[in-house]
């Protein structure tokens, strides 16, 4: 090792040292993983829940894959509020989690999106095989349950084969917003969240009937369940107030839980 | 899984080749000039080195988008936008390795000293020439490392790609990407298979460079 790297590894550790006590624990502090669609509306949940309880809740967002993937191998998560059905289920396949934990917290809604204004879109009247579209951004299929709506939404209007060269594909719903707003892709299919309270563009909501339902469930790992902040946070999950404030981020609410 | 490796292969090559001809002609300038500003323009062409490729990613996005200014000349000029284009990612890829080719070729030309260069020029020999038949055979195995260390560090980009590359299959869908999206998507046999490759593939590298320079210096001795 050279002694400039010598130096720097000193000094690395000396900052871990020093910063090492400066955080404390408070009693109850929980660490919630969330898929990327419901990042922003969680946040909003957590402000609720730390005003009511005293306890302390971190999030971390990811794709459902990437964070199934991070539980099994030992990731420090106590709840998981999945973009889909499948992946929570993965995790009571494998013994991280019970049954009894799966419940249905949000149902997505998708949406098509513009950074510019388009009063066609907003009627739905846009054609996405329309040569000016040169770029359609959509999340990736296999990640992310939004990008496979939007491929049966393709599939039911037949517009597959038009705009199959156009596609570009973001690793989750946040990349493929990320993509239209800075405006290298025209348009996109995105979260109805996303985009309710956007200032600058253009949606239009995708009628329900062109896709299967966006159930997202949210479960208690088992290191979860021993966990009483995770476990008030779940139950706050199921609460009025909280489904009030999901519904007004773009969600529907399932009634059957 | 084929499509990705040929795809890197491919894209590892082309940046390699770009870069040896602008890596080597800004290498010669720095090694040659007395500028003030060498040392500025030294430190701008090192940047890569500790700059966080999303930081890369993101000006990129940003800078080559069909609604800046200069994205939209580049639009203009290559007939569509570059994000989610393999030239995209070729742009991207030369800047983020550019380091990799300017500092070994660089440190080559300034160890030859000035006295093959008189002694040429006393021969008759043009600036042109001088370079040609000189400084190019003589900063030889720099420009071998140069060459190495590029295509090895573009075989294994994965920020400034994940940024503007929209993984798209044989176009952006790079190597590390396909072992980014079957972790994701818990395929792990597709990973394993990608990543022991590109560890075996790594460790050729390291041992390639080492016994590389192990040849030079004895020649040099």
């Amino acid at each position: 090792m050279s002694l400039m790297a010598k130096q720097i590894y000193c000094f690395l550790f000396s900052l871990v040292i020093i910063g090492g006590p400066a955080f404390s624990a408070k009693a109850e502090t929980t660490t919630v993983s969330v898929a990327s669609n419901f990042i922003t509306t969680a946040e909003k949940l957590v402000v609720m829940f730390e005003e009511q309880f005293d306890h302390k809740v971190k999030l971390a967002s990811g794709s459902s894959g990437k964070i199934v993937t991070q539980i099994l191998h030992g990731a420090p998560f106590d709840l998981f509020l999945a973009a889909d059905f499948s992946h929570p289920i993965k995790l009571i396949e494998n013994g991280m989690a019970r049954r009894e934990d799966l419940f249905t917290y949000a149902v997505g809604r998708l949406a098509l999106f513009s950074s510019q204004i388009d009063k066609e879109l907003e009627q739905g009247t846009a054609p996405l095989s329309s040569s000016n579209i040169k770029r359609i951004a959509v999340a990736n299929p296999r990640l992310a349950p939004y990008g496979q709506a939007a491929f049966e939404y393709m599939q039911a209007t037949n517009v597959l084969a038009a705009t199959k060269d156009k596609l570009v594909y973001g690793n989750n719903v946040a990349q493929t917003y990320q993509f239209i707003a800075t405006g290298n892709a025209n348009i996109g299919f995105v979260a109805l969240s996303q985009v309710l309270n956007v200032q600058k563009g253009s949606y239009w909501l995708v009628p329900q009937k062109y896709h299967a339902p966006l159930k997202q469930a949210a479960i208690l790992t088992l290191k979860g369940t021993r966990n009483q902040a995770a476990r008030d946070f779940y139950a706050f999950l199921k609460s009025e107030v909280a489904r009030a404030l999901i519904r007004q981020q773009g969600y529907d609410i399932s009634e059957e839980g | 899984m084929l499509d990705a490796v040929l795809l890197t292969l491919k894209l590892a090559a082309t940046t390699t080749f770009i870069l040896l001809l602008i890596g080597t002609l800004i290498a010669w300038w720095l090694a040659r000039t007395s500028s003030a500003f060498k040392e500025v323009v030294g430190s701008i062409v090192a940047l890569p080195l500790v700059l966080p490729p999303t930081v890369l990613g993101f000006y990129l996005l940003i800078s080559l988008s069909p609604t800046s200014p200069l994205g939209a000349f580049l639009t203009d000029l290559f007939g569509q936008s570059l994000p989610f284009t393999f030239e995209g990612l070729v742009v991207g890829s030369v800047i983020y390795s550019l380091p990799f080719v300017v500092q070994p070729v660089r440190n080559a030309f300034e160890s030859i000293g000035n006295r093959p260069f008189e002694v040429a020029a006393t021969l008759g020999a043009s600036p042109l020439n001088r370079f040609l038949t000189v400084a190019i055979p003589l900063a030889l195995p720099g420009l071998l490392t140069g060459a190495v260390l590029s295509f090895a560090h573009t075989m294994g980009e994965f920020g400034v790609i994940l940024m503007i590359g929209g993984n798209i299959p044989g176009e952006t869908r790079v190597l590390s990407v396909a072992i980014y999206d079957y972790v994701e998507t818990l395929q792990w046999e597709k990973a394993h298979i990608l990543s022991a490759g590109m560890l075996i593939f790594s460790f050729l590298v390291i041992l390639t460079m080492t016994l590389l320079e192990k040849r030079i210096r004895r020649r040099k001795s």
